[in-house]
């Protein structure tokens, strides 16, 4: 431990002493309360780490070519463009690598006019898309992506931009045969649960058939998809209600 | 590094399945002779898998069972049901709020770390 953590262990444990908590409370879970203070006091600093660069309003501004500083903050503000709170400066907007018409464009390096000169398609939704075609190697292989709500000039639906590692669609899956009788099957009834996890607003049964979801079926029926045990929660989104 | 805002915004329920269905196993070794490789369950394109989905309904199956691309190591798996499209009232057992353990489980396993944003 270096002498800085040293020192922040014990002004945590003597903030602790003096808000009462002395350690033998049975609702205390030591670790859990270490981790969740760890976490709060350094949520800033490692979302930075995480993220990477900032750009700055200015910089959304020309990337989106249109726009106010204050819309660019009502965009932050419904959840639409991912902004962090930066010390002493207005909010910034994670500089993630995108990808401009089949261009990979660098991420931290990029400059907000490159990827405006490289078209707006790959940068509308919520301005910033990570592709790992996109990212440098070793680089994270997720995501974020959304998309514009429907019914706005330019709308396109689904998400901007699906990724993958590469090695996966080395051998994309084929056609099925016409004969599918003896595929291996499995059984499942009423005395099986599946698990979900859902958005708290919206019911856990949910049957997508407008091709957002990967065996969604396009005829009218459609598939409602659940992990068969719990499964960890994720940041991926690539279903319609996730 | 995932949002906590992101995961407070989330249930976890439990499902009854409603009625007794055959997934069309995509995680067997034997599905492999019928033209299954790993890239159903992880190629970033729908379009194929799609299409399988459409020749499960037809040929009589109730669903899928595949292997979640989230998972590098392909250990977990999830089922598909087919019917309407919509919310169907359908039987939950239970919903709860995403547990702690999950989260916890998410990280030693994962290493995703569920992070407070800074206000």
């Amino acid at each position: 431990m270096t002498a800085a953590l040293a020192e922040a262990a014990k002004t945590f444990e003597q903030t602790l002493g003096e808000l009462g908590i002395t350690g033998k409370e049975r609702e205390v879970d030591p670790s859990a309360l270490g981790r969740r203070a760890a976490l709060l006091a350094a949520s800033e600093v490692v979302w930075h780490k995480h993220l990477g660069p900032m750009y700055s309003s200015k910089q959304v501004r020309e990337v989106m070519g249109r726009g106010t500083r204050q819309s660019v903050s009502e965009l932050a503000k419904r959840g639409r463009l991912i902004a962090l709170p930066e010390e002493g400066r207005s909010p910034g907007v994670p500089r993630l690598p995108v990808r401009t018409h089949g261009r990979a464009t660098a991420g931290a390096g990029a400059d907000p006019r490159d990827l405006q000169r490289g078209g707006r398609d790959a940068v509308h939704g919520r301005v910033l898309v990570r592709d790992a075609r996109a990212a440098a190697a070793g680089e994270d292989a997720g995501r974020l992506a959304a998309s514009r709500p429907p019914g706005r000039a330019g709308a396109r639906g689904g998400v901007a931009v699906r990724a993958a590692p590469a090695a996966v669609t080395l051998e994309p899956a084929r056609l099925p045969p016409d004969d599918l009788s003896r595929f291996p099957a499995f059984g499942v009834d009423r005395r099986r649960s599946l698990y979900r996890i859902h958005r708290t607003d919206a019911g856990p049964w949910w049957f997508s058939g407008d091709g957002s979801g990967r065996f969604d079926l396009r005829d009218g029926r459609a598939r409602a998809t659940s992990p068969s045990r719990r499964s960890a929660p994720s940041s991926r989104s690539s279903e319609s209600r996730p | 590094m995932i949002p906590e805002a992101e995961v407070e915004a989330r249930s976890l329920s439990s499902l009854v399945p409603p009625t007794r269905a055959r997934l069309a196993d995509c995680t067997v070794s034997a599905a492999r002779k019928f033209g299954i490789t790993g890239a159903i369950h992880t190629q970033p394109d729908y379009t194929v898998p799609q299409i399988w989905a459409e020749a499960f309904a037809a040929a009589g199956f109730g669903g899928i069972r595949y292997r979640v691309s989230h998972d590098p190591s392909q250990r977990e798996l999830g089922a598909v049901l087919f019917g309407d499209a919509g919310e169907p009232s359908l039987p939950v057992r239970r919903t709860e709020p995403i547990p702690a353990s999950v989260i916890e489980a998410a990280r030693q396993r994962f290493g995703l770390i569920v992070a407070p944003t800074p206000r």
